[in-house]
């Protein structure tokens, strides 16, 4: 497997956290707005 | 429409050709007009990944689907960011390093050239076609606004682009992609705000409203595979189709080609993962919030005007008696939907059984549209240009007009110059002419761009009855997509063998079309998911097969 870089590790992870966050931030509208 | 969008427009198209033939004395090279010289910011390879993931059909019907059907379709993009994290540790690194032309010649260096040129065949059939598709699809939209034919539209917007993308090369697409994704966002957050200012209830009521028409809806988690959107399609069927597209499909894999290093090029797609799914709900959001407008303001029965004067003239008595029915019960549905607003009880369960009713007539409606014109009766594609035509201010409107151009030139630009890479290097080079001058590549090349546009533009003009325009599009790609995923994931393997790529492949495609014609009820996005595993399972028994029998 060739080798990453560690910035590219800390972006990549930083990026798939703000979208679990994103995700969970669509499921509260849809929660608050459709209960 | 007004002269001032029709000087926008036109603005936008002159300038984009400008700039596009102005970066045409950086290209004299192949490596120049088809990867910049690897030379490109991430930035601006990022931008230009979105912009042509971003079509013309995003603008149109990814909105209408919003007014229609919710947010629901968001979840078609969930496995996205994973797919691009992914193809940053595997697929970006192999092939930069490669310092390949095409994923395709890849594929010859691992496997043999029968690997090669059987998916990069494949990609310029399916790409040849869905180029032509996305000519067509604001097309249609045009010719039933502004009464232009099919032909009309095909010049306008498919001439100025097959132009700056022979002459102009990689960098024209690049550099017209970065401005061309400006121009969509700042329309869309120009409308977003537009609609808010217009809808008389505030921004917190009319989520509310939205809510209660179930156009909120967001998730769902039901693992039904018949369900085309569903969290798990969209998550792991989504991140096949994803780690497909981004990964071997030329088209996107040529703009990560052109940053400067693997690094950059990593981060380009990581700029994508990003920015896709907010960039995405605003989208949706927008098609929302139009539903919301059109509850309180008297929109038309039919929002394809062509179709609505057919229907009018043919049955007038009958479509009088749907619309004053549609126009009493739209009525008590603004009623309610300000009753929502003012907390009046029980107005939620009274506005639910108006919207019933009011959808239902509309059924009926497009029912007898469907009679009367002999073709599909799905409207959802006019609801945005309905909008824009009759309700934003000047200027707006031609932003927005502008906006739709912009999406579709960035992603006819850059499947035509992939189309031209391909046939370029991966068969004229390779089969016909293996020993030539630059000159003579570089000419054959924009020979190749310019007889891809041509038959794009052709295509385009028949490709108008093929139905819903978003499922045209990723329908044509889903026949091969997952199969040559597998085999670059076979080739990622140690013990795969050319002869079990080969069959692989062979197996993926007739799998995948089994399961279209035999099971067509399973959603498109898992076709991916069962043309990938296929091609691994069979190219690696083959593989381990071949290799035990020569030992």
């Amino acid at each position: 497997m060739p080798s990453t870089t560690a910035t590219f590790r800390t972006n990549a992870l930083r990026v798939l956290m703000i979208q679990a966050i994103t995700l969970l931030g669509l499921w509260l509208l849809q929660w608050h707005y459709t209960a | 429409m007004h002269w001032i969008n029709w000087v926008i427009v036109g603005v936008y198209l002159i300038w984009v050709c400008w700039d596009g033939i102005r970066r045409s004395r950086d290209t004299s090279s192949i490596e120049g007009y088809f990867l910049a010289s690897r030379s490109l910011p991430w930035w601006a390879v990022g931008l230009s990944v979105m912009a042509t993931q971003l079509s013309a059909v995003t603008m149109i019907g990814t909105t209408g689907q919003g007014a229609s059907d919710g947010m629901r379709f968001i979840q078609f993009y969930f496995g996205l960011p994973i797919a691009m994290v992914i193809l940053g540790v595997t697929v970006v690194p192999f092939l930069h390093n490669a310092r390949v032309y095409t994923a395709y010649e890849f594929l010859e260096r691992r496997f043999d050239v029968k690997v090669r040129s059987l998916t990069s065949f494949l990609f310029l059939i399916s790409r040849g076609m869905s180029c032509g598709a996305i000519i067509s699809a604001p097309g249609i939209v045009f010719s039933a606004i502004f009464g232009w034919n099919m032909v009309t539209s095909v010049v306008v917007m498919g001439i100025p682009t097959v132009l700056y993308t022979m002459i102009g090369g990689v960098q024209a697409v690049t550099w017209a992609d970065v401005k061309q994704m400006f121009v969509i966002v700042i329309a869309m957050v120009a409308i977003a705000i537009v609609l808010l200012l217009k809808i008389p209830v505030s921004p917190d009521d009319a989520f509310r409203v939205a809510g209660a028409a179930g156009r909120m809806r967001t998730f769902d988690f039901s693992f039904n595979l018949n369900e085309t959107y569903t969290f798990w399609s969209g998550l792991i069927g989504g991140a096949f189709l994803m780690l497909s597209y981004f990964g071997t499909d030329q088209s996107q894999v040529q703009r990560y080609l052109t940053a400067r290093s693997v690094d950059e090029a990593r981060t380009s797609l990581l700029m994508s993962a990003y920015w896709k799914i907010p960039l995405q709900a605003l989208i949706l959001l927008v098609g929302v919030l139009v539903f919301v407008f059109y509850l309180f303001r008297p929109g038309p029965l039919l929002y394809n005007p062509a179709q609505e004067a057919a229907v009018r003239a043919a049955r007038p008595a009958e479509y009088a008696t749907l619309e004053q029915r549609y126009t009493a019960s739209r009525g008590a549905s603004a009623d309610a939907a300000r009753a929502i607003a003012t907390d009046v009880p029980g107005a939620v369960e009274k506005f639910r059984e108006l919207q019933t009713q009011t959808s239902s007539v509309r059924t009926e409606a497009l029912a007898l549209a469907a009679t009367v014109t002999g073709a599909s009766s799905r409207d959802v594609n006019y609801i945005i240009p309905r909008f824009v035509l009759h309700e934003l201010p000047i200027g707006l409107a031609g932003l927005f007009i502008a906006g739709v151009m912009a999406a579709a030139m960035s992603s006819i630009a850059a499947e035509l110059n992939s189309l031209s890479t391909a046939t370029v290097i991966d068969f004229y080079r390779r089969w016909f002419k293996p020993e030539a001058t630059e000159a003579h590549y570089l000419r054959a090349s924009k020979i190749a761009t310019g007889l891809w546009g041509v038959f794009a533009c052709v295509v385009a003009t028949y490709a108008a009855g093929l139905g819903s325009l978003i499922e045209v599009v990723n329908r044509f790609g889903s026949f091969f997509y997952g199969s040559i995923l597998g085999v670059f994931l076979l080739a990622m393997t140690r013990r795969a063998r050319p002869s079990g790529a080969f069959i692989g492949l062979l197996a993926g495609m007739v799998v995948v079309g089994a399961v279209s014609f035999g099971a067509p009820k399973i959603s498109f996005l898992w076709h991916n998911v069962i043309g990938a595993v296929t091609v691994l399972v069979v190219g690696l028994g083959i593989s381990v097969a071949r290799s035990e029998e020569k030992e």
